[in-house]
This record gives structure tokens, sequence and C-alpha cells, in this order.
């Protein structure tokens, strides 16, 4: 029972928030670490027994209708969490293992609680938990993001996204009157402005998955910590996305225009972060233009299958984290330095194992993606898998580039969790047959990297280099199209209408005419006589007038 | 019981002001150990009142009447159903984070703390009033206190504030009093508003006699071209008690507008719901913009409060009323939040002031403050942790069923506002603005901290469940 | 003959009162409280003459005596009171003999006697006449101001002018149509020219004396130079008398041209109300202010009770007795406004007042918020009973003009507030007479008795008024 795990991992995250002395740290942590894979094996085998379940939690019901929490329980919500429990456990084997979380245990206890937000966002059924669950998962995220700016734009970006989910969520409930999701498939007979809607969701799941044009918030990621970096792209909002396309699917395809569109913005997110990869000399930034590339043709492998989740997908993701978290050691063995042309000091050792790693968990990710090729999206992966060998064959270039440097002691702590990673890999590539080829392809793109020298030319020479890392047409371009015209429309708006036509207009010709009043009034009281002979005759002549008015009437 | 309860919550910070204008003290220790002192008993007396009033119920509870023998037309009705009792727990509480963080603040006389207990009174009875004069007579009289606060303690500019005050509160306090007298001729006894749509006025004065109520209550709200004055003095005041309970004041608009709005409103008026949306939907708009240029974290605060204000009454202007229990839940975890934010605000502009640093940057030393201000920005912007989330969420889905421009334009509005707190929050956060003052800033005081906390638990149980303090 | 001595006890016990402080003069060195005291007691008496043969009159043709005229009387006597215990601590202060004073005053209420008892014209006039030679002689007491000789030229010549104007009309209708329901008829029968100058003359010299617009010149120009008790006496004393007079004249001798007339109070009312809201803004006298204000009010009344029927005329009375509450309420407040011995009358000079006179302060606040009809302060009650009357006749017009200049005046108070509270002080306020306090508690205390339980106050007063529209 899905209720059950979800049991457990809220009370290990409760037990981990409590505060103990510092030096038992490690102990709990190790603790909580053997606790999750005790869930996980509890969660593996109920897995394999499941039958179909709803545990519901009224959290508040109303006028309006109930808002539930359902935890369902069945074969398809067990697969889907799956993936996000190993990328949870394997990022709780890195805490126990490295040193650079301060507050390991909080640490700890967040990333267990992200995944019972995951897992209740998946299992739920209800709008308002969807949305619920959203909030939730963005605010942990926030613990993961040490950097003001960095932190700011992903808030920014993400409230956005969200914002837009709230009043789809807010319109489905208006429209259906109901606020299950299974009633959303209704909304193709009901519903009007279809293609507003699935704009407005296509453009918020856009902006959370980090596609072309909405992926510099993501790229500012590259302030924080490497391994927070990656919890992110993979246990946060690019997932969320992920689980969300998922879950509203049936709204995205009331309007025509949604393959055409989603396939244009899958197309150029890949470029882009192709590209990226390839430019980019941050490993960070790097590492999130892979993502771009990774996850959109998950995105885009899901679409092939009409957004149904497969079990070679949660495999497909979880290669995807272990290739970040090979180039998160990458980054670890490189003295953690950003930039791979200011690296001092290298461990050779520690290089060679993880990119060792690399390529077998690739060849590992590229057989499972061959298993998810449909007539729809053959020419995709075929260009994918091309762009993938370039970019990581790229990728290693610099790497290897990077072999004169200062030696850096060897560290054995990524080792263990290569090694499980590897092994996995391994077992996934006895599966299947293609495994040589790609390995054959990595080494023919080394080759074409290392020696074609125009593409040397532009990638090693340091002034071209240099001015390709300064151009960021993202990070101006809604400053330049939309923040400042709608603070000088802002300021506009104040000054013309607050300040002139308020201020200036009604308020001052309260205050004037007031004025004027009494300037008239100490006027026509100077001169005592003429005040009041002018007094007497308006008496007289009020008087006359309604006498006369009054034999009139 | 119930009954008497009502009567005693209404007068008791009266009372409370009488023993504050008496108490002698200096540094007003002891007149601010009063107010906080009347609050608190209040406080429990409401959620007495809570438990013996049901809260399902759409009928007003714990009346009481009292016909007023020289204008035997008046006859004086109080009494409270869910939503205004739970609007004046809401103030009540805003009132005492007020009052604890007036501590702090040297330069209040204990005036101050006087009249703001006669605005508490003044706004207990305006909630509670059923009949048409004393929910006039309330109406006007919370805003003279607060006027005199505004006057004591408004600083430099106080003249022109005032002025402004006056203007518009008074030009709407008028037309209200044109309203009921009209309706007094008409009818020739005491009217209640929930009968008021009964009352024929007759070809043509209906539409003047409704138009004059309504401007009324727009004058306290910041619908344009109205939002200017309350726009400007806040801007101008610094002391956290009166700017808690300037923006108390839109509330009374609201308020008057979910009483006679819409069952209470002929259909003449009622068709014209929708134009009234649009001029709130571009108040909205037109402050939301200006909230995200402005540069001040107060001015940002501001914007953000009026547009959730525009949001409820555009709640409010829907044809239905089934939104009237969630505009109250909302409006109750907003209140909550705008008043520890203020507090929260005021704190961190009282030490940029002392220390002449810019408040860029300033919550990196000051940790508790920057906690305290971290969270109360996620309940403000309407994540899932108060009240606010769910019901704002029924809400727009309200808008959305009426019209899709307006509700999407709403969220627009929401977005910005959102975002300018979100900006408002990092730029106090924003490390690259270190300065080496840093050991002399000084964090917020530990009964600030815990009223905060204690704040945060509140809008935190909302989330689950609104009335969480009542049985059942 | 002893009975009709009797009837006339009231009178003469002012009479006497006169003589008394006369003798006490001549005979004993007297103090300045001393005289004021035997005033006291000889008004007193005087009411008590009163309502004890309060339906018995002498000379019936020229007089009456019922509860009405009794009612205004009693008001206009416990108005005097008041303001001589008020006055004493002026007089103490300045230390100037108060002899004259007090046989002014009580001369005053002696006229105040005979024009609410008259039932003749020419006796009105006499009463009027000795009334106005009562306020020229108590404008003697401002002598000290600039102003004064001026001013007090200006009031005679003024009021004389309106005197003449009244005889010459009561010379048109012959002494035998002096008595009200002859002079009516005659009227009645009259074409309108001759009508209007006859009703004119009458009227014009009753609003002269009450400063009703666009009369109100006389009555502001004596108000601003005015010592303290004499602007409280030309703002509160004579208010209750004349508008008694007021309201006899229009049910009993001006009705044939009742509708015409209502039209004129109407004009008149409105003149009122936009002079008085005016008038109090460009003033920075605080006397002055509440000069103008009391045009205003006088206003409001004029239009509240013109229609002149039972309810109007029951709400003229509600309104004015808030009104004269509150107004004794503030004047009693200047009594404590004062600076090195000085009363101090500029707006300027009671700047920060509120900080050491925190209860005085908020005393004179809750009277102007009482005068500016802000509910549920009593002041409202009479406000909503004029505007509602407005409404029911559907006169909108009257009903936006009342509510614009109330707006305006209200910002004369808000100045005065503006003063008290908000600005910086400038000069140090000497410790006010604990009288002060006691006048304004026991003020405050019948506002809310008025508020609260108006029956006490207002006991049977619709039905005494009524026996005035009979």
């Amino acid at each position: 029972m899905l209720a059950n795990t979800v049991t457990y991992l809220l009370f290990i995250a409760i037990f981990s928030l409590l505060r103990f002395r510092p030096k038992f740290d490690k102990f709990i942590i190790a603790g909580l670490t053997v606790a999750c894979l005790w869930v996980f094996n509890r969660f593996c085998l109920d897995w394999q027994l499941v039958t179909e379940s709803i545990t519901t939690l009224v959290w508040d019901s109303s006028k309006s209708g109930d808002v539930k929490i359902d935890i369902v329980s069945n074969r398809y919500n067990y697969m889907l969490i799956f993936p996000f429990f190993v990328i949870t456990l394997l990022s709780l084997l890195n805490n126990l293992l490295f040193k650079f979380e301060d507050k390991k245990r909080i640490f700890s206890a967040i990333l267990i609680l992200n995944l019972l937000s995951l897992i209740l966002l998946i299992s739920t059924t209800n709008l308002v938990g969807i949305i619920t669950f959203v909030f939730v998962i963005d605010i942990l995220s926030q613990f993961f993001i040490n950097n003001t700016y960095a932190s700011r734009r992903y808030s920014i970006y993400n409230l956005i996204a969200d914002m837009g989910l709230f009043m789809i969520m807010a319109m489905l409930k208006g429209k259906l009157d109901n606020l299950e999701i299974g009633n959303i498939a209704h909304y193709y007979e009901t519903g009007r402005h279809r293609d507003f809607i699935m704009f407005a969701v296509m453009i918020s799941l856009f902006i959370k998955f980090g596609f072309f044009l909405f992926q510099s918030y993501l790229l500012d990621l590259k302030n924080t910590k490497f391994h927070k970096l990656i919890l992110i792209l993979y246990l946060s909002t690019p997932m969320v996305a992920l689980i969300l396309v998922m879950k509203l699917y049936p709204l995205l395809v009331v309007s025509p225009s949604f393959d055409l569109c989603l396939n244009i913005i899958l197309a150029l997110t890949m470029f882009w972060g192709t590209i990226g990869t390839i430019v980019a000399n941050n490993l960070k930034e790097k590492t999130v233009y892979l993502n771009m590339m990774l996850i959109s043709m998950v995105v885009k492998l899901l679409q092939g299958v009409d957004f149904v989740f497969d079990i070679h997908l949660a495999l497909v993701l979880i290669a995807c984290f272990v290739l970040n978290l090979c180039l998160y050691y990458v980054h670890y063995y490189v003295g953690r330095e950003n930039n791979l042309y200011a690296v001092e000091k290298v461990s050779k050792t520690g290089i060679c194992i993880t990119l060792c790693a690399y390529i077998i968990t690739s060849v590992a990710f590229l057989s499972e993606l061959s298993l998810l090729v449909t007539d729809l999206n053959l020419i995709w992966v075929d260009v994918f898998i091309g762009l993938f060998i370039i970019a990581s064959a790229h990728i290693f270039s610099q790497i290897l580039y990077l072999k004169d440097k200062q030696k850096l002691g060897f560290d054995f702590y990524p080792l263990f969790i290569l090694c499980i990673c590897t092994f996995g890999a391994l077992y996934i590539i006895k599966t299947t047959g293609l495994w040589w080829l790609y390995i054959f392809a990595f080494v023919i793109s080394f080759l074409v990297m290392v020696k074609i020298y125009p593409l040397r030319f532009v990638l090693y020479n340091k002034l071209l280099n240099e001015k390709l890392q300064k151009i960021d047409f993202f990070a101006h371009f809604y400053d330049v199209l939309i923040v400042n015209p709608i603070k000088i429309i802002g300021r506009w708006l104040t000054v013309l209408f607050d300040f002139m036509f308020i201020e200036k207009t009604l308020t001052a010709m309260f205050s004037s005419l007031n004025g004027f009043t009494i300037r008239i009034f100490r006027k026509s009281a100077r001169h005592w006589a003429i005040y009041y002979l002018f007094n007497v005759i308006v008496a007289m002549v009020v008087v006359l007038w309604c006498f006369f008015k009054g034999d009139k009437q | 019981m119930t009954h008497s309860l009502l009567l005693v919550i209404i007068f008791l910070p009266m009372l409370g002001s009488i023993f504050i204008s008496g108490a002698h003290d200096e540094n007003r220790k002891n007149s601010v150990n009063v107010a906080i002192f009347t609050v608190l008993s209040n406080v429990f007396l409401i959620l007495k009142l809570f438990s013996g009033i049901d809260t399902h119920s759409d009928n007003m509870q714990a009346l009481n009447s009292y016909t007023w023998p020289i204008l035997p037309r008046v006859n004086v009705v109080f009494g409270i159903d869910m939503p205004s009792l739970l609007l004046i727990l809401a103030v009540h509480l805003a009132m005492l984070i007020g009052i604890f963080a007036l501590k702090r603040e040297k330069s209040s006389p204990k005036s101050v703390l006087f009249f703001a207990m006669c605005f508490l009174s003044s706004c207990n009875a305006y909630f509670s009033a059923i009949d048409v004069f004393s929910f006039y007579t309330f109406f006007v009289l919370m805003i003279v206190p607060l006027f005199m606060q505004i006057g004591i303690v408004g600083g430099e500019k106080k003249y022109k504030i005032i002025s402004r005050f006056y203007l518009y509160n008074f030009i709407g306090a008028f037309l209200f009093l044109a309203a009921i007298v009209t309706i007094y001729a008409v009818v020739d006894r005491s009217v209640e508003i929930n009968q008021i749509s009964a009352v024929k006025l007759g070809d043509g004065y209906g539409i003047w006699v409704w138009s004059a109520i309504f401007l009324a209550f727009v004058s306290r709200i910041p619908v344009w071209p109205f939002h200017y004055w309350i726009t400007s003095i806040s801007n101008l005041i610094k002391n956290p008690l009166i700017f808690i309970q300037l923006n108390l004041i839109p509330v009374a608009g609201l308020y008057g507008f979910i009483r006679f709005w819409p069952a209470n409103i002929p259909s003449e008026i009622a068709s014209l719901a929708p134009v009234f949306e649009v001029f709130c939907v571009v108040t909205m708009l037109f402050i939301s913009f200006s909230g995200f240029g402005n540069t001040s974290v107060k001015e940002k605060l501001f914007a953000y409060t009026m547009v959730y204000y525009l949001l409820y009454l555009i709640g409010v202007f829907l044809p239905t009323d089934i939104l009237i229990d969630n505009i109250a839940y909302s409006l109750f975890a907003f209140i909550l939040v705008v008043a520890t934010l203020t507090i929260s605000i005021t704190h961190i502009e009282q030490e940029s002031e002392r220390l002449l640093i810019s408040s860029n940057g300033i919550l990196c030393s000051m940790p508790k403050a920057s906690l305290i201000y971290s969270m109360l920005i996620l309940v403000a912007i309407g994540l899932p942790v108060s009240a606010l989330f769910w019901n704002n969420f029924i809400i727009i889905s309200e808008i959305f069923n009426v019209s899709l421009y307006i509700g999407t334009a709403v969220i627009i509005t929401l977005v910005l506002a959102s975002i300018t707190m979100l900006q408002s929050l990092y730029g106090l956060k924003d490390n690259t603005c270190a300065f080496g003052l840093s050991d002399k800033i000084k964090d917020m005081d530990t009964t600030e901290f815990i009223v905060c906390i204690v704040v945060m638990v509140i809008l935190f149980l909302s989330l689950f469940k609104p009335l969480w303090f009542t049985y059942g | 003959m002893l009975e009709n001595l009797l009837y006339l006890l009231s009178e003469v016990s002012l009479l006497i009162t006169m003589f008394v402080l006369l003798w006490q003069k001549i005979f004993f060195e007297s103090s300045i409280k001393s005289y004021f005291k035997t005033t006291k007691i000889g008004v007193c008496i005087s009411v008590l003459f009163a309502v004890l043969f309060y339906n018995k009159v002498v000379f019936d043709t020229y007089f009456e005596s019922t509860s009405y005229t009794v009612l205004f009387y009693v008001l206009s006597s416990f108005m005097v009171f008041a303001w001589l215990s008020l006055s004493v601590k002026w007089f103490v202060s300045e230390d100037i003999s108060s002899l004259r004073f007090c046989l002014l005053s009580v001369l005053a209420l002696l006229s105040f006697n005979v024009i609410i008892k008259s039932v003749n014209l020419g006796f009105l006039f006499l009463g009027l006449l000795m009334l106005s030679f009562v306020n020229y002689k108590f404008l003697k007491f401002s002598e000290q101001s600039e102003e004064f000789h001026s001013v007090s030229k200006r009031y005679i010549l003024t009021v004389l002018f309106f005197a003449i104007m009244m005889m010459a009309s009561l010379l048109i209708l012959t002494p035998q149509n002096w008595e009200y329901a002859k002079a009516a008829e005659f009227i009645g029968m009259s074409d309108a020219k001759l009508a209007i100058f006859i009703i004119s003359g009458i009227l014009f010299y009753l609003l002269i004396l009450w400063g009703v617009a666009p009369f109100h010149f006389c009555f502001i120009d004596a108000v601003a130079p005015a010592v303290l008790p004499i602007a409280t006496y030309f703002n509160l004393v004579s208010v209750f008398a004349l508008f008694a007079t007021f309201v006899k004249l229009n049910t009993m001798v001006f009705v044939p041209f009742g509708s015409e007339l209502g039209l004129v109070y109407l004009c008149f009312g409105i003149f009122s109300l936009i002079i008085g809201a005016i008038g109090a803004n460009a003033s920075r006298n605080l006397k002055k202010i509440f000069a103008y204000s009391g045009v205003y009010n006088l206003g409001m009344l004029l239009l509240l009770v013109s229609p002149f029927t039972a309810s109007n005329l029951l709400g003229g009375f509600i309104y004015l007795q808030v009104y004269i509450l509150a107004l004794f309420g503030v004047y009693t407040a200047f009594y404590s406004f004062k600076s090195n011995g000085v009363y101090l009358s500029n707006l300027n000079m009671i700047n920060s007042i509120a900080k050491v006179r925190p209860f005085i302060s908020a005393s004179m606040l809750f009277f102007m918020l009482s005068m500016m009809g802000i509910a549920p302060f009593p002041g409202f009650i009479g406000q909503l009973y004029a505007l509602e009357s407005f409404a029911e006749s559907s006169s909108y017009l009257i009903l936006f003009v009342a509510l614009l200049s109330m707006l305006v005046l209200m910002t004369a108070y808000l100045q005065i507030v503006r003063s008290m509270y908000f600005n910086q002080k400038e000069v140090d306020f000497n410790r006010p007479d604990y009288g002060v306090y006691v006048y304004l508690v026991i003020n405050m205390l019948l506002l809310a008795v008025l508020i609260f339980k108006p029956e006490f106050l207002l006991y049977d007063a619709p039905a005494v008024l009524n026996v005035v529209l009979k």
C-alpha cells in the first residue's frame, strides 16, 4: 500500500527534523538512509503485489466542494514513483558519503519530504491536491538554493508557472464544478477557450521543464552547489512538470495545435541544449544544457506513447540522473572548479573512472531509449542520439584537455555510488544488443571533437570562447520585453494618473475651490458698508422674488 | 449569554481606551499593557462567542436591539454571523500585532493607543451592525479615531495626508447619509440590511440611492479613482499600528459590499456588476504595475494589499453568495499576514533609518526577521500555507466561471503582486549588499518574534480548517 | 390686583433683582461674585414663578402664558444662568466690576420674557428694542478691542435702521391691528406689496438680532471683537427666545403668506448654510468660527422648522437643544484657553493644547464632533431630523446643499482639531478653573442623556410645542 510508504517516509522525515547532538548526526543520517532503503524494499515488494486501492483524507470541505488528498495505490503509480525513489536514495547516499552539507540531517529530511510530496503529487487525483503539492515541492526546492539571485529567479519563474497552473485548476473547478482530475477529460465536451487552456498549461509546463526560452532560471542555478543543482533538475521542478504533463494530458489535447507547439519547442530545446552543452565552459551550465536535451527527449518519448509512463522511461530517468551524477563527480575531481578553463588541480584517476561510468551509463541510457522508439519519434531519437554523443564527446574532450594540470588526491567516496550505478547500467546493457554501436559512435565523435581543426579553433580559442560565454540572450530577454516595460508603465501610470490627474487635478481642484470661495468671501466682507448693503439688498430681492413667485403660483 | 457577550465585545475596547487615557506612565508601558490586556480579553470573548453560535448558519445570531427613543424610526440592532465574527477576530489579532510592535515605537504617544482602542470598538460595532442606521454610524465613526492618529503621528506631511483622508472619507460618509435619509423618508421605519431590497424607492430614486451607497463603500476601497488617498497616506505612515488600521479601512468598504451584495441589491444595480468588475480589474492592473515599479518595500506591500482587496471585491460582485464564507476565511488570513508583514517591514525600515543604511540585504543580519519575513511572503503570495490558498482558489474559480478575461487579468495582477513581494524579499535578503554594520543591526526582539511565530501557527492551522478554534 | 401681581411675579422678581443689585452697589462693597450670585438667585426665582403660574397672565390682550412660552422662557433662563456661571470666571480673572453686566443680563432676560410672551406686535417691538439696547450695551464690555468703536457704531446704526423699518410696518398696521390675530387678518387682506413691506419690517428686525444670513453681518461683527462672556451671549443666550418668537410670528401672524415665506426661509436657510460654512473656513478667530458655525446651524434650523408642522417643530427643537448644548460646551472649553492670564481666541494660539489639557481637548473634540453631526454623537440626531425632513419633502437640492456645506464647515472644525492636537505648541497655557471641568462634565452628561434617555429632557415636548400650532 502506497499509504504505508507515505506514512513511513513521513515518520522518517519528522524524525530527521528532530534536534540531536551534532555528534550523532552521522549515525542518524546513516540510520535514515538505511530506513529509507528498507522502505524502498517494502515499496518494491508492494509493487509486485499491489491491487488498486485508494486512501482518502478529507483536508477541507466547503460549499464549493471537498478538498481531498487521495493516495491511490496501483501499479502505474508505483512505476511512476520508482525512479524518484531511486534518485532520492542515491542522493541520500551521496549526502551520507560527502561532506558538502553543513546541515546534513536537515538536508536528508528535505530530500525525504520532497520525495513524499512527489509521491503525493503522483498519487492524488484532486485538482487542489495536485496544485498544493506542486507548490510544496517548489517551497522545498528553495532549501536547495543557497544563492539569493538564483533563488529569486527560480522563485519568480516557478511562481509564474504555478500561478498558470493554479489558474487552470481554478478554471476547471469553475467550469466542471468538480475537483477530480478524472473529470478533466470532459472539458473537451463542455469547456470553451480550448486553445487558451492548452497554451496556459503548456507555457506553465515549459517554464517548469526549463525548455527553450525558459531555461535561464535553471542556468542561474550555476551559483548553487552542484549536487543541489542536479537534485532540483531530477527531483523538483522539471520532474513536477513531467508528472503534470502526464496528468493534464487530456487538457492539452483539447487543442489541435498542441502537437505542433510541443514539437517545435522540443526541437528548439534539444538544439539549444546541444549548443549550450558544447559552448558553455561552466560545468554546471553545461549540465543544465545537457539536461535540456535529455528532458526534451524524455518528453518526446512520452509523447510517442500518449503520455503514458513506462518502466523503460523510469530507467531512462534514472540513467539521466546518473549521467548528471557523473558530471558532478567530474566537478568533484577537478577541485570543484566550475569553469573548465580555470581548473588548477585534477584527480586523473577519478576523472577516468567517472568518465568510464559516464560512458557505460550513456550506453545503457541509449539502449533503453532505443526500446522506446516508435514510428512517430524515430527520427527524433536518431537525431537525439547523434546530438547526445557529440555533446558527450565534446565534454570528454574538454575534460581531457585538463590532463596537464596539477594533481589532486583521489577520493574513493564517489566510487561506491558509481559502482552501484555502473552495475545497474551494465545490467541494462546486457539486455540490449546495440551497446557496441554506441561505444563506437562515442569513440568516433571524440576523435572528431579533438582533431577537427575548425571546431577546435572555435571552442578552444580563448578570445572567441570568452565572447561566446558572455552571450546570454535570455537573461535580458524578459527584462527588455516584459519587466522593464511593466516598470516603466507602472511609473508612468503613477505619475500620470495619481500625481497629475488625481493629486494635481481632483484634489487640487477641491483645495483651490475652497481657497477661491474663502478669498471671495474675505474680499466681499472687506468694506463693511458695501457688505451690509449687499446683504440687505439680497434679502430684499429674495423676499420680492419669493412673493412674486408665490403670487404666480 | 451570547447576546450580552456581543455587546461586551463591542464596548470593551472603549472601556480599555478610558483606562489608557487615565494611565500615568512616561514610557507608555502601562498603556501598552492595558491595550494588550483589553484586546486579549476580547479575543477570548470572541472565541467564547464562536462556541455559542452556529457557524454554518446564514442567519445573524446573538441579536441585540435597542429602539432609540429620540429617533423612533431607528432600531439599533447588533448581531453576528460567522463571517462577521471572523472579521472581528482578525481585526483584533491584527491590532494586537500592531500593539506589540508599538512597544518598540518610542515616538507614539498614548493617545495613539487610546484612539486605536476607539477604532477597534467602532470596528466591532460596524461588523455587528444589522440595521442601516448603525451600519452608517459605525461606518463613519471608525474613521474618526484613525484621522486623529494620523494627525498626531503623521510625520512632516500630515496636513496633506489628513486633508485627503478627510475629503475622500467624508464625501463617502455623506453620500451614505444621503442614501439612508432617503430610505428613512420612504419607509418611515427602521430598516435592516437584509430587508433593504424590499424598500420601494420609487422611479428614479433607487438608482441614486444605490449609487450613493455604492460610492460610499467604494470610497473606502482603492478602486480607481478613489485609490489615491489611501495610497498616498500609507506611503507616509510609519507607525505600524496606524498602518495596520489604515489597511483595515478597505475591509470596511468590502464588508459593506458583502452585506449588501448581491442578495440585497435591486436588479438594475446588480446588472451593472460587470462594469464594476472591469473597474476593479483596471485598478488591480494599475496598482500591481505601480507596485512592481516601486522600490520601497512598504509601497510594494501596500500595492499587494490593495490588489488582494480588489480580488475580494470582485468576488463579492459575482452573482453568487456562496463565496462569502470563502472571502471571510481568506480575509482572516490576509489581515493577519498583512499585519505581521507590516511590523516586520517597520522594524526593517527603522533599523535602516537608524543606521542610515539601505534596507537591501539587511535581512542577512537579522536571522529572526528574515525567517519571519520569508515565511510570511510564502503565505502572502498564496502558497498552500494558510487559508488564503484554498479560499482564493474558490474565489478565482468563480471569477473564471463568469468571465475568462476578468479571471485572466486577475491572475496576471496576482502574479505581479506576488512577484512584487518576492522582489522585496530578495532585495532585503540580497547578500551582495552586505555592509560593515551588520553587528550593529538589531534583530527582531523576542516578543515580536514569538508573536509572529504564533501568527504563523494560526495561519498554518487555518490551512486545514479555517475555524480550527471551534468545535465541530 | 394681588392676584395679578402674583402672576407678574416672574417679571417682578427680575426687576427686584435689578434693584437688589443696585442696592448692593450703593450700600455694600460687594464682590464680583456676589453680584453674580444675586443675579442667579433672581433668575431662579423668576423661573420658579414662571413655572408656578405657567398658564396665568395679567394683560391677556398683550401677552400670553402657555406651556410653550414657559418652556422657552425656562430654557432661556437656564441659558442665562449657565452663562452667568461661566462669565463669573472671566470677570474674576479680569477683575472688572460685574454690576453692569449683571444688570444687563437681567434686562436681557426680561426682554426675552417680553418677546416670548408677547401676542402684540407693539410689545414685541418694545421687547426687541430693549434687547437691541442690551446687546449694544453688552458690546461696551469689549472697549479694549481696537475694533470696538466702529463695531458698536455699526451695530447700533444697523439695528436702529431695522427697528425703524419695523416701526414703519407697525404704523402701517395701525395700533388696533398690533394684536397677532388681528395683524394676521390685516396682512391676509392686504395686497401683496403692502404685506411684503409689513412682513419684511417685522421679520428683518427679528432676523438681524437672531443672525440668520443674509442678516448675519451684525451678529458676526459683534462676536469677533467681543470678550468671551459677550461672545457667548450673542452666540447662545438669545437663541431660544428668538426662536420661540420666530415660530410664534410664523404660526400666528404670517400665516396668510406661509407658502411665500416658506420659500424665503428656504433661500435664507441655504444662504446661512453656505455663508456659515465658508465664513467659518475663512476665519482664524475661534469666536468668529463658531459664530459662523452658529449661522450655519440657524440656517439648518430655519430649513427644518419652516414648514411649521408638529414633527418639524419637534425636530427643530431637538436640533436647537443639541446645538446649543454642544456650542455651550465649546464656549466652556474656551474659558480654559488661557495663557499669561489672557483668554486665547486665535486658532494658532491653542496649538497643541491637547498635550497639556487632554480632558478639555477631548471634550472640545466631543462637542465639535457633535456639531459636525457625526453619528452617534448627539448632533447627529438633529442633523438626521433635518435631512430626513428634506428627503421627505423631496427637497434633494437642499439635502445636497446641506451636506456639501456641512463638508465645508467640517474643514473649519478640523482646523481647530488640527491646532489642538496636531500642531506644535506655541504658548504656555494657564491652569484652568476646576469649575470649567465641572461644567464640561455636566454638559457632556446632558448630551449623553439626550442621546440615551431623551425623555428626561424632552418630557412632553411634542405636546408643548403643539400649543403654538393650535
